[in-house]
């Protein structure tokens, strides 16, 4: 931020000098104009004319500009501010070349066509002005968005990644495959196998911008498996469509990593696990020319809202993995992509993400 | 006299695993039986009256916590769990021993010992540390079942940014949307927690973390511009004084 202001006052003090050098220019300009045109007779009283002008409409531009802008809107505020500067200049001058402060220049064409140039003069650098403002907070306001939004970013990537292995979800799995690897060798080995891709995709995929929907599949497969296995019976799930790994536009479709998984969690940990009976989860995919629609469904406890207190069962913060991926979808693409959550039927949720297609 | 004991577990291949490696290494116990959430866990125990039970701590339903509350006294409880999350110093004091999964034959044997030649324990104790854990001042709502069009769907209630009154019904605003409850904003705000939220104006309800600038005016109103809404709010008199110290 302090950096921010440093620029902003050193472009500030910078554009005030050369705005300065311009009306000097422009009235000298003027000056000469009028003098070749013949209108005026004289080039020295002409230029201390148009000087006189030109600098107290700059002058009260620059001290009351900002106090008459808050007081008018941007296309009446340069009027008065115009108007009271050419008064002053009037003066000045008059009191320069005739030695009477009060000498308006009445006969003389000069000063008419001067007072009109400046008027457009103060309009021109006034409404300049209302454009730089605007574009200067508009710069400040862009800045400590990104900065928050690449802050956001990170924070949500990193729960997310803590989230994905968590140490009870570790040392459950590893405790499951100690207990089959005697009994069940060949479950003991796909669980280990599982449990690998999880904590190889976990190191890879935050370096990585964007997956493609088969990668994704594979590890939440993996995960699926091993929460199979870890709840036995009580837990079943379904990918649609079934032949998703061979469905090659759909497994070729990219999409940035982390934002399946966390749902799948979600519906197992705060909808099937807490349900003694267990539940079914079903991750469905579909996509067209412009979007990728991905559903993840689960017939667990669900959300009781009708006793607005929420049940005992969701107290352990349901809704932050979800609202980290809602987050992850707003930075990545701002409003084209959307998260939206229901209830399913008869029990449960269904929580559809609908992400745009990167081309 | 031989002794009883009952395994709990939410996962089979858990369950199966301990009751394996018991039967190797205290082949004089008798597993009276196993139990795969807290509720048939404790039917279970007033059934058969084992002498040991080894409960797992997360389970569905009833934790292992809340099974060695309700077990009677003379039952020793071991606590097994993954991952040493809870208060294990605090537990160690009311069960005889605390096992981190996977458990090997070593650290079991010691357990195996301790229960040779501990008397019984007193339970008292965990009572209160369980109402001390579970200790909830007050539950806040989390979602709102909100319409949008001809939907409803359920949002999250950390992701509001204000509530507005609208006659009987609440306008939703959330960064990316609109939504509407069935509800009045009177109603809503005894459900919402006061430290996230606060009331502004009669009909305004806004997330604290969301307000990013309030400005006064002349009336001392104050207009209150948002982080993740371009929504500009206003905040009656009344309500000013919250923003005084900002």
């Amino acid at each position: 931020m302090e950096n921010l202001l440093q620029v902003k006052f050193k472009y500030g003090v910078k554009n005030r000098a050369l705005s300065f050098v311009y009306t000097s220019s422009f009235c000298i300009a003027i000056a000469a104009l009028l003098f070749v045109l013949g209108v005026s007779s004289s080039m020295g009283p002409t230029t201390v004319l148009s000087l006189c002008i030109g600098w107290s409409i700059h002058l009260t531009f620059v001290i009351f500009g900002e106090a008459v802008d808050r007081l008018l809107p941007p296309y009446l505020a340069p009027i008065p501010q115009t108007a009271v500067g050419l008064l002053f200049g009037l003066v000045a001058a008059g009191s320069i070349i005739h030695g009477q402060a009060f000498y308006f220049f009445a006969d003389n064409y000069a000063t008419l066509i001067i007072g009109v140039f400046f008027g457009i003069l103060g309009f021109v650098i006034s409404a300049s002005r209302t454009r730089l403002l605007a574009a200067q907070a508009e710069l400040a306001q862009a800045e400590t968005r990104r900065q928050a939004q690449e802050k956001l970013l990170l924070e949500t990537e990193l729960k997310l990644l803590q989230a994905q292995i968590e140490p009870h979800f570790l040392f459950n799995t590893l405790s499951n495959i100690v207990g089959l690897i005697r009994k069940e060798p060949d479950a003991a080995e796909q669980t280990l196998l599982n449990l690998t891709t999880l904590l190889r995709s976990s190191l890879k995929r935050t370096r990585a911008q964007s997956v493609t929907l088969g990668e994704e599949f594979t590890i939440v497969k993996a995960y699926l498996e091993i929460q199979a296995i870890r709840m036995q019976g009580r837990l079943h799930y379904e990918f649609s469509p079934q032949q998703w790994a061979k469905d090659k536009v759909l497994s070729q479709c990219p999409l940035p990593p982390l934002l399946i998984q966390p749902l799948v969690e979600n519906a197992i940990k705060h909808g099937i696990d807490p349900c003694e009976a267990g539940g079914n989860v079903v991750v469905t995919a579909q996509c067209n020319n412009d979007e990728l629609h991905i559903t993840v469904a689960d017939t667990g406890l669900g959300i009781n809202t009708h006793n607005t207190v929420a049940p005992a069962a969701n107290k352990s913060g349901n809704g932050t993995g979800l609202s980290n991926v809602r987050n992850r979808l707003k930075t990545l693409y701002g409003g084209k992509a959307s998260m939206s959550i229901s209830d399913n039927s008869p029990t449960g949720l269904i929580v559809t993400l609908t992400i745009p297609r990167a081309q | 006299m031989t002794t009883s004991a009952i395994v709990v577990d939410d996962e089979p291949h858990l369950v199966d695993y301990l009751v394996g490696k018991l039967k190797v290494l205290w082949p004089e116990l008798d597993i009276v039986g196993t139990a795969m959430n807290g509720r048939s866990a404790l039917s279970l125990a007033h059934e058969v009256k084992p002498d040991v039970a080894f409960l797992d701590i997360h389970m569905p339903g009833l934790s292992g916590l809340h099974v060695a509350e309700a077990l009677s006294a003379d039952i020793k409880v071991v606590f097994v769990t993954a991952f040493d999350d809870y208060a294990v110093d605090a537990f160690q004091r009311a069960a005889i021993d605390y096992l981190l999964k996977p458990v090997s034959d070593a650290r079991l044997m010691q357990t195996i010992e301790r229960l040779r030649s501990a008397p019984g324990l007193d339970r008292s104790g965990l009572a209160n540390l369980i109402g001390d854990m579970s200790h909830q001042p007050k539950a806040y709502l989390q979602w709102i079942r909100a319409g949008l069009n001809d939907t409803t769907q359920l949002v999250p209630v950390q992701d509001v940014v204000y509530f507005k009154a609208d006659l009987k019904y609440t306008e939703v605003y959330t960064s990316d949307g609109q939504y509407i409850v069935r509800r009045s904003i009177k109603e809503l705000e005894s459900n919402l927690d006061p430290n996230q939220f606060w009331r502004i104006h009669r009909g305004v309800i806004v997330r604290v973390e969301q307000i990013a600038m309030a400005k006064r005016d002349f009336r001392s109103r104050y207009t209150i511009t948002l982080r993740d809404h371009p929504d500009v709010l206003r905040a009656s008199q009344s309500y000013g004084h919250l923003f005084k110290n900002m």
